[in-house]
């Protein structure tokens, strides 16, 4: 171990509820019919916008060929030049939109009058919260200042990870360049989940219920560290220390 | 087919307005038709940095609202043939004006000069948007300071998400001599937290307050300073001819080797 950090058990961090974190913001799944993507009802539509095509990007390398893809818009109004120009920046990046769920009866007749397959359930009928998605998602892009990537499994990013951008996760986030924003992993409260970076220079790390700041020119240049739990205590070790002690 | 260049940063006082009216005359200098575009509603002041202000008679909104022709709004400038302006207003809210009036606008401008250089207001707001709205090109401006960095980045962010496809980067107001010291962010700090081309690398430069004030941009300067230096090579750059960054008296070798790497370096 190359020491320990600075962890504070005053603080705890917001402990996210397991909907919310996730489904509060755009998010992707997919079964067997394909993909399915989320749109969060609250969310003010740039920013909105702004997540989904930093999603689309970043996610395109890791997606084959052409895939359907139902639009899941809950109680958001979305008009027919909202949902073509939807579609059109789907099929940008290999995503055909053919069905639309929706809760809003103004969205149903703008998605059925451009042809596509329609399923309104009204607001009264609950509808099962999608579970959120605990597959491996993997992002080749920067997560650069305010961006906030959130994922019910582990996160594997080739790229950095600038200041004033974060990532929470339900398992681990492996980082393949500069650690330098603001990591949460296990968010859920699994306090098995570790942090991976090539280049560790974070503004604060989470695990579990757990937070803590970097400790002060900790960090080894050029060293892939690992950041894990030990008795509720957030250590840091170089990949080779922790490999050595034992996964 | 012209282009049309978004000058932003997210921060204020960085010195968009500044490197704008200057990169612009550079521009015009170099034989191209070039009209500026204050996009600072309620806060103008490009005008004022051409030395243009009493000249002002029609602004973008009375353009925007049909009460004059587009081509009573721009302002000539009779030192750079080449150059006009195209006024803000400076009372009338910027939220009144819609993404969809400045694209049109702006096409509008772009079919009758070569370069379109629209000098965004700080923030990422309405007024950010409106400023993007026409773009196909960005150049981020930042100095070497952790907080303009940081919302440089945030804008790049934002850039991406607005897809537009080119965005380059010019550092303003460096000075070798705290970076030697340790005290500044090198240009290659930045550059390694923003991932973008840097296409120019302006140094302080107290001529550059003096000409603000004279309403003469410093690109115009018989004896042109190190600053009016680099923004006529940025104007080079931007006309596609390789010009090498300069070496900074106190800067090391292995550095200006980093830097002309990043110029070839995709976004990710
Ligand atoms: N390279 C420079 N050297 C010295 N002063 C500068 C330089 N660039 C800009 N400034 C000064 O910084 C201030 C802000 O510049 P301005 O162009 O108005 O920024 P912005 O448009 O981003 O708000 C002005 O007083 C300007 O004269
Ligand atoms: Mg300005």
């Amino acid at each position: 171990m190359t020491g320990a950090s600075t962890g504070n058990p005053e603080i705890s961090p917001p402990t996210p509820s397991p909907d919310s974190w996730v489904t509060g913001s755009v998010y992707f799944r997919s079964d067997a019919q394909g993909i399915h993507l989320h749109l969060p009802s609250t969310l003010p539509w740039e920013e909105l916008w702004e997540n989904l095509v930093w999603q689309l990007r970043s996610r395109k390398p890791y997606w084959a060929g052409v895939a359907p893809l139902t639009l899941w818009s809950q109680q958001r109004e979305l008009d027919m030049p909202t949902l073509q120009l939807l579609a059109a920046l789907l099929s940008q990046h290999g995503l055909q939109l053919w069905r639309v769920q929706t809760r809003s009866r103004s969205t149903a007749i703008a998605a059925a009058t451009l042809g596509y397959s329609v399923e309104q359930s009204s607001l009264l009928e609950a509808v099962p919260p999608a579970p959120p998605d605990t597959t491996p998602l993997y992002l080749r892009s920067t997560v650069r200042s305010g961006m906030s990537v959130r994922h019910g499994g582990s996160v594997f990013l080739l790229g950095d990870l600038n200041p004033g951008g974060e990532i929470i996760a339900g398992g681990d986030i492996w980082v393949w360049g500069r650690l330098r924003g603001l990591v949460h992993a296990g968010a859920n409260g699994n306090k098995g989940a570790v942090i991976l970076a090539l280049q560790l220079e974070p503004t604060q790390l989470r695990i579990a219920d757990q937070v803590a700041r970097p400790p002060e020119g900790g960090s080894l240049p050029n060293t892939p560290e690992v950041v894990y739990l030990q008795e509720d205590v957030i250590c840091i070790a170089s990949l080779q220390d922790f490999l050595r002690r034992g996964v | 087919m012209s282009r049309v260049i978004v000058m932003t940063s997210g921060k204020g006082g960085v010195g968009k307005t500044t490197v704008t009216a200057n990169l612009g005359t550079a521009l015009a200098r170099l034989g191209r038709s070039v009209v500026v575009v204050d996009a600072d509603f309620g806060l103008r002041n490009l005008d004022l940095l051409l030395g243009l202000e009493n000249r002002v008679v029609y602004t973008a909104l009375e353009v925007i609202a049909g009460e004059c022709r587009l081509e009573q709004a721009l302002v000539k400038d009779k030192r750079t043939p080449n150059l006009s302006l195209l006024p803000a207003a400076q009372t009338r809210n910027k939220t009144a004006v819609h993404p969809d009036q400045m694209r049109q606008l702006i096409e509008k401008l772009a079919s009758s000069h070569d370069y379109v250089l629209i000098d965004c207001p700080a923030g990422i707001e309405q007024g950010f948007r409106n400023a993007i709205a026409g773009a196909n090109e960005a150049i981020i401006i930042t100095t070497p300071e952790v907080a303009a960095v940081r919302d440089a980045d945030r804008v790049v962010g934002l850039l991406e998400a607005a897809q537009i496809s080119s965005t380059q980067l010019i550092v303003n107001r460096l000075r070798p001599d705290m970076v030697a010291a340790g005290q500044m962010m090198s240009v290659e700090d930045v550059v390694e937290v923003l991932a973008i081309p840097l296409v120019g690398i302006i140094p302080e430069d107290r001529e550059v307050i003096v000409s603000t004030n004279k309403g003469e941009p410093i690109v115009l300067s018989a004896n042109p300073t190190l600053a009016a230096q680099a923004i006529q090579r940025i104007a080079r750059r931007l006309e596609g001819e390789v010009v090498e960054f300069p070496k900074l008296a106190s800067l090391g070798e292995s550095f200006w080797e980093r830097a002309k790497r990043f110029l070839n370096q995709k976004v990710l």
